[in-house]
């Protein structure tokens, strides 16, 4: 199955004569990802803990959905998903995580954008960094919950649930990849012909 | 950034880009906020809570699923911690402790009884211990929070007691924050918002509030500082909190023990640091008290 993208003529990309590269959106599959993705983070993520910190599947789709598809379609699925993930598991808030998972849909999706990013190493290294946010997002809540900590526990945990996060990454990009069939998208603001 | 450079069905994208990723951001602390200030029966928790009882069928099956790679991970930690000499030790004196534990907690209970006609609060007489086995945790760390699969159809209700299995037989973990009908969510003691009425054995029945200092620690703070507190001393459930009020966990249920006690010259109170005698974290299974009496019922009702 190819994964090359279709080339199609856009309302701007004809009005300007030029063709613009894109592709079908894939809507269902990035709502079916989504979903098991949420589900699997409340079943099953938190019960393959390792030193305490347990891997983040939810950053890693959300990330993968933002490489393919763009900033705005991941910074949705992340505030999506992230307040899903809220609703169902015993969390004590609502609306935080939900609110991480779009700053980190939106600012590495906008980032692939402008970069091209699109290697496995950049995007492995992209989920670490959010869950780094995620995590950093998360202990900022509990600080502010006045919620004792303990630095050294702190550290385990953030360090473990970075090192799990980073080994599940490439799996889920490749299954989403594959899931996808299509390459992220450029979106072309500056149409060529502009001037 | 300026976007006189596009055009404009580029800038009419941009602009609704930007309201969606907007409006986002402002439902979600639109939620965060309200959240945080509704009480546990608010509509945003019941919406919680309702969502959750709807995934705890998913969450029964999936525990099942991965239950053999659980305890196959289980076993192969046990396996190294059982060539671990000093572990071995440890446990061994952790047992010939808990008889210890268990013989204070007789001599108390049993001079209790002498001094006393009835006693009205006997947690075990007033409380059906239902069996819940832990569906879902938190998929964070950082949230002290458990789904079980009991629910108000088995009895279990808001303000239930919560007791969990531990070498040295059962102590109190949490209490039952929100109750669906197949399904409820614990939350154990080190949840800062929790506080319990206890009391040490030996200490002259000095009552002090239990509090959570950090991940696996407690303190006690109101303990009159004549009272006498001694490292190793059992500690349970007073049946009440500060101020003489009803508390929601009835008297006599094993918290942990003290592990150390610090007071200055002029203070009044003294503060007693506590070790639990459960680790919630590593547990696959809770005890729930639900309440069977009257009495039992108008503690869970304490507001």
């Amino acid at each position: 199955m190819s994964t090359r993208p279709s080339m199609m003529m856009s309302a701007a990309g004809a009005s300007a004569g030029a063709p613009r590269v894109t592709v079908p959106p894939r809507v269902p599959a990035i709502i079916a990802i989504a979903c098991v993705a949420v589900l699997l983070q409340v079943s099953v993520m938190p019960f393959l803990t390792v030193a305490q910190g347990m891997p983040d599947l939810l950053v890693c789709a959300v990330v993968s959905i933002a490489v393919f598809r763009g900033a705005l379609v991941g910074a949705i699925v992340g505030a999506v998903a992230g307040l899903s993930v809220e609703l169902l598991a015993p969390v004590g808030t609502l609306g935080a995580l939900g609110l991480l998972y779009l700053v980190v849909g939106y600012a590495l999706g906008r980032l692939c954008e402008r970069e091209g990013v699109r290697e496995f190493l950049p995007v492995v290294l992209f989920c670490v960094i959010g869950e780094c946010v995620v995590q950093v997002g998360e202990l900022a809540m509990q600080v502010l919950l006045a919620r004792p900590l303990i630095a050294g526990d702190v550290a385990r945990e953030v360090l473990a649930a970075l090192i799990l996060t980073g080994f599940i990454a490439v799996p889920i990009h490749v299954i989403i990849r594959k899931v996808l069939r299509a390459p992220r998208v450029i979106e072309p603001y500056r149409m060529p012909g502009d001037g | 950034m300026s976007n006189s450079g596009h055009t404009p069905l580029a800038q009419r994208r941009i602009l609704a880009r930007r309201l969606i990723i907007g409006g986002l951001v402002v439902v979600c602390v639109i939620t965060l906020s309200v959240f945080a200030r509704e009480t546990n029966s608010g509509t945003l928790h019941r919406v919680q809570n309702i969502s959750g009882t709807v995934v705890t069928p998913l969450q029964q099956g999936a525990s099942r699923a991965i239950a053999p790679v659980r305890n196959a991970w289980g076993w192969f930690t046990d396996v190294l911690h059982a060539r671990d000499r000093a572990a071995q030790l440890a446990r061994d004196n952790q047992a010939l402790r808990t008889e210890l534990v268990q013989g204070q907690f007789g001599a108390e209970e049993q001079q209790r009884l002498a001094k006393l006609a009835t006693i009205g609060s006997e947690w075990r007489a007033d409380y059906a211990q239902v069996p819940a086995e832990i569906i879902g945790r938190s998929p964070s760390p950082w949230y002290e929070q458990v789904r079980i699969d009991k629910g108000t159809n088995d009895g279990v209700i808001v303000n239930s007691p919560v007791l969990g299995a531990a070498d040295v037989g059962a102590g109190l973990v949490g209490v039952v924050t929100q109750a669906g009908p197949v399904s409820s969510v614990v939350s154990f003691l080190s949840d800062p918002r929790t506080s319990v009425g206890v009391t040490i054995v030996n200490s002259d029945g000095g009552i002090g509030l239990l509090q959570p200092t950090a991940p696996g620690a407690f303190s006690i703070t109101g303990i009159p500082a004549q009272s006498p507190v001694g490292n190793g001393d059992p500690v349970m459930t007073a049946g009440f909190s500060q101020f003489g009020l009803q508390s929601i966990y009835p008297r006599g249920i094993p918290i942990g023990l003290v592990t150390g006690v610090g007071r200055g010259e002029v203070d009044v109170t003294q503060t007693v640091q506590l070790s639990p005698f459960v680790n919630p974290d590593s547990l696959a299974y809770l005890v729930v008290l639900a309440p069977k009496s009257v009495l039992a019922r108008q503690r869970a009702a304490t507001p």
